[in-house]
């Protein structure tokens, strides 16, 4: 019909605005953020609050257990060389353990090889636990 | 494929203000929609397809970045994770294609959305995220026309909740 009206200057008040998209379009936008704009935009108003409060959360969240869903194995000095479990390292990582011997000759064990050649995972970030506590609270 | 020398195939498009857009069938299909559409009606249909929620003025700019992004590989499926993650680079020609205003902006990313072309509407929602970055709220407020909502209270609390962003 006559639409193109509405295009004009004239029709402010019928103009399509960035609150007139639909949620699943604001999240998509939400995700193409960083988390200080995510959260400059959450602080416009409060529907935008109640969205990117969800996006706050799963970035927490990140922090939140890295090693979810990885396997984990314990290692202590009594654990033998070669002892672990099949299929455990990768070809890769198996053929850079046979290079490393020890001062006697003898394969490296597992622990002294952890500790040689990897650091330790430190976490690095200090979450803020008030926030954090809230939004775990809310979701 | 296409090995024959006969004109390329054609599509008719009625858009909601019923205007006949025609169409090389390839741009099109561009749009996920219309290429199930088109698979649905069975091979060589020439009844015009119709686009109740695109107007006229609107889905023309969107072929016209069909009509760029004609020989695009399709997207991936796994494309979302990690190449989508974050960048809001987006190429020179499809940065010149998104200076519009924003209501033209909104109207081509609710079209991508519906037409189900999703290069564009990540295009799309890349160019509002820019408008985004690197501004205070109350400047996207005035951007976008964004009503502030909050009590001055709240607000404040909020803010305060919040400062560990500011340092980072």
């Amino acid at each position: 019909m006559q639409s193109c009206e509405g295009r004009g200057e004239a029709g402010v008040t019928a103009k399509l605005l960035l609150l007139n998209l639909p949620t699943e379009l604001h999240n998509l936008v939400f995700n193409d953020l960083d988390i200080e704009d995510v959260l400059n935009l959450s602080l416009t108003n409060r529907y935008f609050w109640s969205i990117g409060r969800k996006h706050i959360q799963t970035y927490f969240m990140s922090f939140l257990g890295p090693w979810a869903g990885e396997n984990i194995v314990c290692v202590g000095q009594y654990i033998e060389a070669g002892d672990y479990p099949p299929d455990m390292l990768t070809k890769d990582e198996e053929h850079e353990l046979s290079q490393h011997q020890d001062e006697n000759g003898r394969l490296m064990r597992l622990f002294d090889f952890t500790r040689e050649y990897y650091e330790e995972i430190k976490g690095n970030v200090s979450v803020p636990t008030t926030l954090l506590g809230q939004l775990l609270d809310s979701g | 494929m296409a090995t024959s020398t006969e004109a390329p195939k054609t599509v008719t498009l009625t858009t909601s203000d019923n205007a006949d857009i025609q169409v090389e069938r390839e741009v099109a299909e561009r749009s996920i929609l219309i290429k199930n559409l088109l698979e649905d009606l069975g091979g060589d249909s020439n009844e015009a397809i119709p686009i109740p929620n695109v107007n006229e003025a609107v889905m023309k700019k969107v072929l016209e970045w069909c009509e760029q992004h004609r020989k695009d590989p399709p997207a991936s499926q796994d494309d979302d994770s990690d190449s989508r993650k974050k960048s809001t680079d987006i190429d020179e020609w499809d940065q010149k294609f998104m200076q519009v205003d924003q209501e033209m902006l909104f109207e081509i990313i609710l079209a991508a959305n519906y037409l189900d072309i999703k290069a564009l509407l990540d295009v799309g929602c890349k160019t509002v995220a820019n408008m985004i970055k690197g501004k205070s709220p109350d400047e996207i407020r005035k951007t976008f026309n964004i009503q502030n909502d909050f009590t001055p209270e709240e607000e404040d609390q909020i803010r305060r909740e919040n400062e560990w962003a500011e340092d980072r």
